[in-house]
């Protein structure tokens, strides 16, 4: 009869273990998809400011305007065309230049490090926005306005191509 | 006694699960949901990358060159055009080519689920639903015409003549540019926003033809038809687009959800 009753006692407690457990999210995966929301915004409010920029500056022929490559237009698209995202949990800023990718007059987004150290599960977060941008129009580098991929890179650039607006 | 209490802590332990369950939903629906977003977004933009894709490749008088039926456009499409939508998140394959659907030349956009996972394939039915049913089709391969019982491939055909811009975008252009357009005739000059083949935007290529203006009067007319700021051009152009899609008598059809793009 005992073993019977501490059976019961040992299996409400580990329900209830389960269910409370099922209520808490690992503080590292919560952190992560902070990381990564906090870069999905900051991408999606600076894309759409870039995009304003363009168009709204297309010359008298209607042609975008194409900075060169290099040259850094953040001081034209915020804040008169958007806010400046805030900056990705401590660790990275942003960058708006102009720069060629597959041949094409482009303008990178990038998500930069403030400082050199950037953590792994910033760099996790990353990828996980790589997977859901469109493809290969990510790219995370050592540099920003990258072209390709390279491993443990640790900036990361969309590129908004101009072409595409026309 | 002892089974007396097994049966009570057995009838606790299952309504307390029926409650809990009750006030929960299935981890399954939500991913469902949260693909068939994905999966609608990736639709949307690939109709907008093929729509860039057509409207740049007309002829000179501003009518769509079909490239003919089974022609792959992934690689016309991006990066030129536009982007593919990822593959990677919710296990969907892209692609796009061109055929006759319904006796129309028509751009099929396919979405294949990879593995057959079965969010992504109940993520794709829940698309296709909210689809013009006639446009599209759930078929087991890509580009097909009939839907079949089970089918998990999703083909959007988009009709070219949706996007003909000779037709609802550029009457009202031409016709202002008409009377400019006859000394300028001889102007054959490769123009900017023309690509080799001489393949232009309606509206740009119109633009040409104001060459032998003088400066004042060409910026004048430029601002005329594209607008000072070209947002405003597009808006304006777009605002067409949705009168012309309004009054068609096509619609209906996948023009219910174009109009519904140009008015957003």
């Amino acid at each position: 009869m005992n073993h019977l009753v501490y059976l019961i006692i040992s299996i409400v407690l580990m329900s209830s273990m389960t269910g409370l457990a099922i209520k808490y999210v690992p503080s590292d995966a919560y952190q992560k998809q902070q990381t990564y929301q906090s870069l999905m915004q900051g991408y999606g409010s600076l894309h759409e400011s870039t995009v304003r920029y363009l168009q709204d500056n297309r010359d008298v022929q209607g042609f975008l305007p194409y900075p060169g490559d290099g040259v850094d237009i953040q001081a034209n698209v915020v804040p008169a065309y958007g806010f400046l995202p805030v900056n990705v949990v401590n660790e990275l800023t942003w960058r708006v230049a102009g720069g060629q990718v597959y041949g094409q007059q482009a303008i990178g987004i990038c998500a930069k490090p403030i400082s050199t150290e950037v953590s792994e599960r910033t760099k996790k977060a990353m990828e996980l926005v790589q997977a859901q941008m469109p493809q290969a129009s990510t790219f995370i580098g050592s540099d920003c306005n990258a072209s390709e991929n390279v491993a443990g890179g640790d900036h990361m650039t969309y590129w908004v191509i101009l072409s595409h607006l026309d | 006694m002892a089974l007396l209490i097994i049966i009570v802590a057995g009838l606790a332990l299952m309504s307390l699960t029926v409650v809990h369950s009750v006030s929960s939903f299935s981890l399954e629906d939500h991913e469902v949901k949260y693909a068939s977003a994905r999966v609608d977004v990736g639709l949307l933009m690939l109709e907008g990358t093929v729509e860039s894709y057509l409207r740049h490749s007309v002829d000179q008088e501003g009518r769509i060159v079909y490239p003919g039926d089974g022609v792959n456009l992934g690689m016309d499409l991006a990066p030129l055009h536009g982007y593919i939508p990822s593959d990677k998140l919710y296990r969907v394959q892209w692609s796009v080519r061109t055929g006759h659907y319904r006796g129309m030349p028509s751009v099929g956009i396919c979405a294949t689920p990879l593995n057959n996972a079965p969010v992504t394939v109940k993520a794709i039915h829940q698309v296709a639903t909210s689809l013009p049913a006639n446009y599209v089709v759930l078929g087991t391969d890509c580009f097909a015409h009939d839907s079949q019982a089970g089918g998990q491939t999703l083909t959007y055909w988009l009709a070219v003549s949706s996007f003909d811009d000779a037709s609802v975008l550029g009457a009202d252009v031409l016709e202002g540019v008409g009377e400019l357009s006859a000394p300028a005739q001889e102007a054959q000059e490769p123009v900017k926003g023309c690509n080799a083949k001489g393949n232009c935007y309606g509206h740009l290529k119109n633009l040409q033809n104001l060459g032998d203006l003088d400066e004042s009067e060409q910026i004048d007319k430029m601002i005329g038809y594209t607008s000072s700021s070209a947002k405003e051009g597009y808006a304006r152009a777009r605002k067409q687009r949705c009168e012309a899609l309004s009054t068609d008598p096509r619609k209906n059809s996948n023009w219910n959800r174009l109009l519904k793009a140009c008015i957003s």
